[in-house]
């Protein structure tokens, strides 16, 4: 199976800690996240103060806190990451009866690139909507 | 749509019988030559994805997940920017 995963399940992929039905399409299928999932991370992950990333990495060793932030700043070769080149062609010929937005409609066309299933954490009445519209399968996996 | 429980998380599998507007099939497909020739493409199912990083950087990351520091963060991030918001 090849899925498309959210911020938050390729995240704990990183972790050692998806969920198991993530950890199996990543043990045996083929994984890819979306450029706007990438960015939400990597903004997240770049935020400083009380209770962020940064704060917490601070206690690791210095190879380790340069592990973390070249993992996430490269991402492992084993995710598959469609750049905008490829992917905007089919956003801009989607049609849904409901607007998507930027986070949504690339996750649509690269599902429907990659013949993939959507997987997500948290679930989106909209893009669920929209999947089911032009035939992609998705999954909520917690 | 057909919908089922599954062992840690819910499948809202739907049809697989939807036929795509021609036009859409045809840009699909033409996205598809452009990722191969660009090489985007990752490798076939069975090459087991395995994080790269240490034991310990893998529990501080899941350390900040469990407390909630990175669903805290991305409320901050789609607040400023909608586009990279649940819809």
């Amino acid at each position: 199976l090849t899925v498309v995963v959210d911020d938050h399940l390729l995240l704990s992929l990183l972790a050692g800690t998806a969920p198991d039905l993530t950890a199996h399409e990543a043990a045996s299928g083929t994984i890819y996240t979306t450029g706007c999932w990438y960015y939400r991370l990597a903004k997240a992950a770049a935020r400083t103060g009380r209770g962020s990333l940064s704060q917490r990495i601070t206690e690791l060793s210095p190879t380790d806190q340069v592990q973390v932030r070249s993992t996430l700043e490269g991402l492992p070769a084993g995710i598959g990451l469609l750049g905008w080149r490829t992917v905007v062609p089919i956003m801009a010929a989607l049609r849904v009866p409901q607007a998507l937005n930027l986070l949504n409609a690339e996750a649509i066309a690269v599902a429907l690139l990659t013949s993939a299933e959507l997987m997500v954490s948290v679930d989106s009445p909209l893009l669920r909507a929209s999947a089911a519209e032009v035939g992609v399968g998705y999954l909520v996996v917690t | 749509l057909k919908v089922a429980g599954v062992p840690g998380g819910t499948l809202l599998h739907v049809s697989t019988g939807v036929r795509l507007d021609p036009t859409l099939a045809d840009v699909v497909q033409r996205a598809r030559l452009r990722a191969a020739e660009a090489g985007e493409l990752v490798g076939s199912a069975g090459t087991e994805f395995v994080s790269p990083l240490s034991p310990a950087a893998r529990h501080a990351i899941a350390e900040w997940i469990v407390s909630g520091g990175y669903d805290s963060a991305v409320a901050a991030v789609v607040t400023d920017d909608p586009d990279l918001a649940h819809q």
